[in-house]
């Protein structure tokens, strides 16, 4: 192991592969940018000419392009309330307020930092845990897993603090939206109306962003012509990158906790950080004193999601590296890049080609500081933004969340979903229901079923018997009875 | 309905009704499925339909609309970014209908004339009558725009833009 640490760290630190992990981090910070692109499609456009360079490189490559996207998708999702990804959906819920106040750059400096420190946590927790994960993996089962998807989906449901039931109700239709198309077990269409585009199901990406997106849009530009994002803040308003360094000092314990739960939900197939972020920022609710400030611009509401974001991106490439599984559709075309490349993601990787692994982990934890760098560098330019004209901003914004929502699938059906879900995420804005369990649900869905159906084929009912299951199984008793309790609570109070 | 429970309805009663509606549909299509396909939808779409029903009768009593009295809003106690409160419904209603006829104007524009025209036409209008920019500016920044989207979706990422309705109906191909 200690070989391997040394001869890996030999091969990242030479000027031709730090030049590649920079280039990584370049290009995918000026495509990452972008709403629904993200590293995925820049690691599409590059795939043919990776496969011609030597494997350690093109790992570099990669991993500054996967990095890059983590960190830099936070942007349109605090400066405009548009989420540059789903794994970006839970930072709209603080940072867009914040931008409203004229605490954009101090969102963005918490933002940035929580990212880069997540992923460090992330990346050592994984090079520490390697020994171990193994272990730790099996010990999860199917009924174990599937109770973890549905601790998640409780979990956020019961989030939305005053209305338990509306969340669980917008959890479970998050669900059996994410059911339309093919089952998983039977393969039979579901709820598809014979239409192809249903085949596959609704891609996630047109429903995020017409429940979060276009709802924020439209209340944006709301004011007179000529109003600014940070319209309530004066254009003097002193609030930097560096208070948002300070808050992320000040909740270190926080963000310590949002980048476990990143890696652990990382470790775990197919959850993914769409997840991780939801149950970082439920968990930073919970367990904040002080939580009526959380939806208006709380920068607590920040760090937690961000660090797990970024820590359960680590975790991911534990288990594509590792397992052989792909816990994300990124991570999917990153084993297909290492295929081509010659490389086979399994136990192997632990093994045989361990230094290349660690060359993986290493450049993660730069490419990491190098997005960190790099996007605190212009935090005070891209906090500008929030000055501009709203009218100016709305027809460009409206024209790349249509372009976002379309490359989904390049189909009509992106563009009637897009509209549909965005009427209903007004709705659903103005009349209280909350939205993120609605995404949620639709994320864990494919898992939930499958280790759902899986857990009743081969266990029957003595799966709830064992010991994992009946802690989980506790823990969302508890989240219920707290959640209801708090409710009861408040109403009391009213 | 009594005169008093129609002054109380909440507004959320509507969007009750079509979420219960919704997994009504799906609970109930489901049954056409054999019993493994049906398994997880029912697992899910039952209790959740009880809620459903549960939150429709609270909305109809109008219970929903005070759940949370005395705070500044009804829906206070949902976790969500805050409606400004500032604003009239009325006023927030009327905006929203017109803010939407721009954005089903643009995916009518997609829809007959394709992306890459209906964008600097879309963004050029927006400018000139919404956001009562000068038409030079109007003109400049649909340009960008045009530029950008053209360079980065077309050329660089090669999207396989939707045949125009325009285009077709002219049986014009590009």
């Amino acid at each position: 192991m200690l070989d391997a640490i040394v001869t890996a760290t030999g091969e990242i630190f030479t000027l031709s592969r730090m030049g590649w992990l920079l280039g990584g981090v370049l290009l995918g910070s000026v495509i990452g940018f972008v709403p629904g692109i993200g590293g995925r499609t820049t690691l599409a456009i590059l795939l043919p000419f990776i496969v011609k360079m030597d494997p350690a490189s093109a790992l570099v490559l990669i991993v500054g392009i996967h990095a890059i996207g983590n960190t830099a998708d936070t942007i349109p999702a605090i400066l405009f309330g548009i989420p540059g990804s789903t794994s970006a959906t839970a930072t709209v819920m603080d940072g867009f307020p914040m931008a409203k106040k004229g605490e954009a750059e101090r969102a963005m400096g918490a933002s940035f930092l929580s990212s880069g420190i997540g992923g460090l946590i992330g990346a050592f927790t994984v090079l520490a845990t390697i020994p171990m994960i193994r272990p730790l993996i099996l010990t999860f089962g199917n009924p174990e897993f599937f109770m973890t998807a549905i601790l998640a989906i409780v979990m956020i449901a019961l989030l939305t603090g005053g209305a338990p039931v509306k969340g669980l109700i917008v959890g479970g239709l998050g669900l059996l939206i994410g059911m339309i198309g093919d089952a998983p077990q039977t393969g039979v269409q579901r709820w598809t109306f014979d239409q192809l585009y249903l085949s596959d199901g609704i891609p996630l990406i047109p429903i995020a962003l017409g429940v979060f997106a276009i709802p924020e849009l439209i209340d944006m530009t709301l004011g007179a012509t000529g109003t600014r994002i940070a319209a309530a803040a004066p254009i003097t308003s002193i609030s930097t990158k560096w208070r948002g360094v300070k808050d992320v000092a000040a909740n270190w314990w926080l963000l310590v906790r949002s980048s476990f739960i990143g890696s652990w939900i990382g470790i775990l197939p197919g959850i993914g950080s769409s997840s991780a972020i939801w149950l970082a920022y439920g968990h930073a609710v919970q367990s904040g004193k002080d939580k009526e400030n959380f939806g208006k611009g709380d920068v607590r509401g920040v760090i937690a999601p961000e660090a797990a974001n970024n820590a359960s991106d680590a975790g991911d490439w534990c288990l594509t590296l590792a397992f052989g599984i792909p816990g994300s559709a990124t991570m999917s075309l990153i084993m297909a890049a290492m295929l081509l490349l010659g490389l086979t993601p399994g136990p192997k990787m632990l093994t045989d080609h361990l230094n290349l692994t660690l060359v993986i982990v290493w450049s993660l934890v730069l490419a990491n500081l190098m997005a960190t760098g790099l996007c605190f560098a212009f935090t005070k330019q891209l906090a500008g933004i929030t000055k501009l004209p709203v009218h100016y901003l709305f027809p460009v914004l409206i024209v790349l969340i249509f372009l976002a929502a379309y490359q989904s699938t390049a189909d009509w059906g992106d563009l009637v979903a897009l509209l549909g879900f965005s009427v209903i995420g007004v709705c659903m804005k103005r009349f209280g229901w909350p939205r993120p369990p609605l995404i949620v649900g639709m994320v864990l869905q494919r898992l939930a079923e499958t280790y759902f159906f899986l857990t009743i084929k081969l266990y029957g009912f003595s799966w709830l018997t064992r010991p994992i299951v009946i802690i989980i199984f506790g823990l969302t008793v508890w989240t219920i009875v707290h959640a209801v309790r708090r409710h009861s609570k408040a109403k009391a109070q009213a | 309905m009594t005169e008093a429970s129609r002054k109380n309805l909440d507004p959320s009663f509507w969007l009750s009704l079509f979420f219960t509606t919704v997994i009504a549909l799906l609970v109930g299509t489901a049954l056409r499925l054999d019993w493994d396909t049906r398994l997880f939808p029912w697992a899910i779409g039952i209790p959740a339909l009880a809620l459903a029903v549960r939150q429709l009768l609270t909305d109809w009593r109008g219970a929903g609309a005070t759940t949370e009295e005395g705070e500044a809003t009804p829906y206070a106690g949902v976790l969500d970014i805050p409606v400004d409160q500032s604003i009239s419904p009325e006023e927030m209603f009327r905006h929203t209908v017109k803010t939407a006829r721009w954005i089903f104007a643009f995916a009518f524009g997609i829809w007959f004339f394709g992306f890459l025209v209906s964008i600097p036409i879309f963004v050029f209008f927006y400018l000139v009558y919404e956001a009562q920019a000068h038409k030079l500016s109007g003109l400049i920044i649909a340009g960008l725009t045009f530029l950008f989207v053209w360079g980065m979706f077309d050329q660089l990422m090669h999207l396989a833009w939707p045949e125009a309705a325009l285009f077709t109906l002219l049986g014009i191909k590009f």
